[in-house]
């Protein structure tokens, strides 16, 4: 299932917020209206944590995460490190990154297998990440921007990636992943999907403008609906959104 | 690069054969090979086993799909595409990541992996630094100060040597005999200085650049074989590292610099680093006083220091190097974070000659290249591996050759533009000096085309062709050169264009059938001048009796298609009568036609990756066609992943 929900007006839920299959983080918020909607949906399967990164509420922007790891930049604070340590699993790996791309969210996309990567990263950075999170590592422009991270959301069951994503690199990207990649947008229209959309292999949370019709390719996409995600793609072809649309 | 030569101490015999390349010259070898253009920037392959990145280059799985996504080549040509550049084939890849090798063989002690990284990286500045040289500037000279000087022994060595390593303002020409200088050992060995600050690291060294003229011992005729284990050419006899606290974090820049700037802060960090600043230049100063006898015999003084930072080295009361100093030099090329480390890369680079083994073609067509590159806004310096060379500039021409060449202009232009009576009389008064009608059209009219019947016979002026067969009596046979090749033939509509481009004639060329009648029709009748059906290629003459003959034919073929056009008419009357009769709506025949060539791809989008399906619609269509497109193609991705 998708749910909508809002972080202070803010529909940017993907920066206020990191979900993946095994933890979830969110900022602290005056009031706990976002921090229950996770609650809501995760309930007890996977820890949902309260935290700020490096002091600020982009948790979302400035980290990288899969069901294996967390990578924090290297502005984290210690005090913010043993707070993240304390509240998520011991399987779970946390490792602070030296990089000079400091905004991880934004260069890294992972699911569990695989992670797109800033074609700028350094090397040692790009084996942290393989050996954090257990995945293989490629350097990619989705779309021709180097903003990996802040052009698409991928899981284990699919990807949504920026609409002017052409038919080629949508190809080999699927090719890549092994899972399927839809272009789409969130947000109403917006390009900037992983700002807009969290994700995990069993639920989703897009901002709160985002339409009845991008909630349907998203589900679709990251097959949310527990049925055959091709006969809702067939039913619904004629709402998918591209760059033309 | 097998051999290594030092500065100091270069074989004899290669030596005596050195002689200096002139300045135009020692600019190719050294500079860096641009990438050439990829022509193709278009996404051929539409599979999703390829790389759109690098030039579609398809795989045969996915291992050797994501292991491509790893490489560097791959990771450059993300990068180039990321910074607005044509992304290159790996063969082109290898060729750069080859030639900076060898610019940077002095870094070989380096460790792998760093310099597989830096490979990538340096490329993308290279090019993009590449990219900002190329402008012109006014009025600077002509062919631009190299670092290098190179020199070259034949047959095929150069040897490369950093201008700075000689004495300031050494004429061009005195070069080569102040390279012989070096050989000579001193006593005592020659000796430098380097010193190196920046950021608050330090690094220092006094090393001796070649062996002391006592320890040079004459090899002995029977060592040849097994060369004593020698001592080696450099030793580091004093070095110095030192490290303070000066840079602002965060900021960058120098406190000192910052002081000036904006006034004096007064935070804690701002103190620190200002002690730290004064500290860092006591302790150097402190250690050019101890190294002060050193420093005095050495030959160059090398420093690697900002402006501001210089000052620690020159201009202070009882300064040990003075500021005017003929020794001091900078370092020719760009230099890391001070260390001890980069200090020894620095003194391989500066004293191991850079070698290159180009014949000496290869030396003059850089050459070439280069100094046709020059004038050009834009100069491409040739990569190594290319071949091309750039044509000779024009010469000036001679009063006579200016005349002739005006005659032939004139000519040729006669003739394809098919105005016969000023032709004649041309010819009346020019056939002499032209040379008769079988001459070859001189090469640099740029023609492919070897004589005039040919131009007549292409141009397709029957008259003019008539002329030259019957009264010049022009030779058909002569073959058309063989560049001229079907394909720069296309735009004709010679629908002889399916004969072998190996040979071709007059006969071949001429673009319509009248032509071609003139010629046959001449075969037939002076069946004895030429080889008509041989070498002219012609295909059989044409008599007044055969013309009749085919002009009968042709008649009585379109009488015959008269008759079926108007029998069909009737027949359709009457169905059409009969039709009318039987019940008031039928569809009329030319309906079906219509409905069946239309059978083909009756979804919108018709086949996918038909992107010229789409060129008459309007915008509204042509989204609609996109989108059911990508939907298909997500629906195609969708089935293919849920197996």
């Amino acid at each position: 299932m998708a749910t909508r929900i809002q972080f202070e007006n803010s529909s940017d839920i993907g920066v206020f917020s990191k979900l993946t299959n095994s933890y979830c983080l969110t900022a602290i918020q005056a009031s706990t209206n976002f921090y229950s909607a996770f609650e809501n949906e995760l309930g007890d399967v996977v820890p949902i944590v309260h935290t700020t990164v490096a002091g600020t509420r982009i948790v979302g922007r400035l980290t990288a995460g899969n069901r294996h790891g967390l990578l924090v930049p290297s502005t984290t604070t210690d005090q913010e490190l043993q707070h993240l340590r304390n509240s998520l699993p011991d399987a779970i790996a946390i490792q602070r990154v030296e990089e000079r791309l400091s905004a991880l969210g934004n260069v890294v996309a992972c699911n569990d297998y695989i992670a797109l990567v800033h074609p700028d990263i350094d090397r040692e950075t790009e084996e942290i990440i393989a050996d954090v999170l257990k995945v293989e590592v490629f350097r990619q422009t989705i779309a021709d921007n180097a903003l990996v991270g802040s052009y698409c959301t991928i899981s284990n069951q699919g990807g949504l990636v920026h609409p002017k994503t052409s038919i080629q690199d949508q190809n080999e990207l699927s090719s890549l992943l092994q899972v399927p990649i839809v272009a789409g947008t969130v947000n109403r229209g917006s390009d900037v999907i992983g700002a807009g959309l969290v994700v995990n292999d069993w639920c989703a949370f897009t901002g709160l403008d985002t339409t009845a019709t991008e909630i349907s390719v998203i589900e679709a996409t990251f097959k949310l609906h527990g049925q055959n995600s091709s006969a809702v793609i067939g039913e619904m072809r004629d709402s998918l959104i591209d760059n033309w649309a | 690069m097998s051999q290594r030569y030092h500065v100091f101490s270069l074989p004899l015999d290669l030596l005596d054969t050195l002689t200096p390349r002139n300045l135009v010259t020692n600019q190719t070898a050294r500079r860096d090979p641009s990438p050439p253009v990829v022509a193709t920037k278009e996404q051929t392959s539409t599979s999703a086993r390829s790389c759109n990145v690098c030039l579609g280059t398809a795989f045969a799985d996915i291992d050797e799909q994501r292991s491509h996504f790893r490489s560097d080549w791959h990771r450059y040509n993300v990068k180039i595409r990321l910074k607005g550049g044509d992304p290159v084939s790996e063969s082109v890849f290898a060729q750069l990541v080859e030639g900076l090798e060898d610019s940077l063989s002095g870094s070989a002690s380096e460790d792998e992996s760093a310099d597989e990284s830096d490979a990538v990286d340096t490329l993308v500045t290279r090019i993009k630094r590449g990219a900002l040289s190329d402008i012109p500037e006014e009025g600077a000279p002509k062919v631009p100060a190299s670092a290098v000087i190179w020199f070259h022994s034949p047959p095929a060595t150069q040897i490369g040597i950093y201008r700075m390593l000689f004495p300031l303002e050494t004429p061009t020409a005195a070069y080569l005999s102040e390279l012989k200088e070096m050989q000579t050992p001193i006593e005592g060995g020659r000796k430098w200085a380097m010193f190196m600050v920046a950021g608050g690291h330090f690094a220092g060294a006094i090393v001796r650049v070649s062996r002391a003229a006592e320890e040079e011992v004459p090899v002995p005729v029977n060592a040849r074989k097994k060369p004593p284990k020698s001592k080696p050419e450099t030793i580091v006899m004093k070095h110095k590292t030192f490290h303070r606290y000066t840079t602002r974090r965060k900021q960058g820049g120098s406190q000192s610099i910052n002081d000036n700037s904006k006034g004096a802060a007064i935070s804690a960090g701002a103190m620190l680093r200002r002690y730290g600043e004064q500290a860092l230049r006591d302790d150097i100063r402190g250690l050019l006083q101890d190294w002060a006898e050193d420093v005095r015999e050495c030959e160059r003084i090398w420093i690697r220091a900002s402006v501001s930072n210089r000052r620690i080295f020159l201009d202070y009361e009882g300064c040990v190097i003075n500021k005017g100093d003929d020794r001091l030099r900078t370092f020719p090329f760009p230099t890391r974070r001070p260390t001890q480390s980069e200090l020894s890369r620095c003194l391989l680079e500066l004293t191991q000659v850079k070698i290159s083994h180009y014949t000496e073609e290869d030396l003059r067509e850089q050459d070439e290249a280069f100094l046709a590159s020059l004038p050009k806004p834009k100069p491409q310096p040739t990569p190594v591996s290319t071949t091309d060379i750039a044509k000779p500039k024009p010469q000036r021409l001679t009063k006579e050759e200016e005349i002739y060449r005006e005659k032939w202009s004139r000519l040729l232009d006669m003739i394809t533009k098919g105005r016969l009576e000023p032709l004649k009389s041309f010819w009346e008064r020019e056939a002499e000096s032209i040379g008769g009608v079988n001459v070859v059209i001189p090469e640099w009219i740029g023609d492919r085309r070897v004589s005039l019947l040919q131009v007549a016979a292409q141009s397709g002026h029957e008259e003019i062709v008539r002329w030259l067969l019957y009264d010049l009596r022009a030779d058909p046979t002569i073959p058309v050169s063989a560049g001229w090749t079907k394909a720069e033939d296309a735009g004709g509509e010679s629908d002889t264009s399916d004969v072998p481009s190996s040979r071709r004639t007059a006969y071949d060329l001429a673009r319509s059938r009248a032509v071609r009648d003139v010629l046959r029709r001449c075969a037939a009748d002076h069946p004895d001048w030429w080889d008509w059906f041989g070498a002219a290629r012609v295909p059989s003459g044409l008599s007044k009796e055969k013309e009749e003959e085919r002009d009968d034919k042709r008649k009585q073929r379109r009488k015959g298609l008269k008759e079926r056009m108007r029998e069909r008419e009737a027949n359709e009357m009457s169905r059409s009568t009969a039709a009318d009769e039987a019940s008031g709506a039928t569809t009329p025949e030319p309906s079906k036609t219509q409905m069946e060539s239309h059978s083909g791809p009756q979804r919108l989008g018709g086949s996918s990756g038909a992107t010229d399906g789409v060129v008459g619609l309007t915008a509204e269509m042509k989204a609609k066609v996109e989108r059911e497109r990508r939907a298909r193609a997500a629906e195609a991705r969708l089935a293919l992943l849920r197996r």
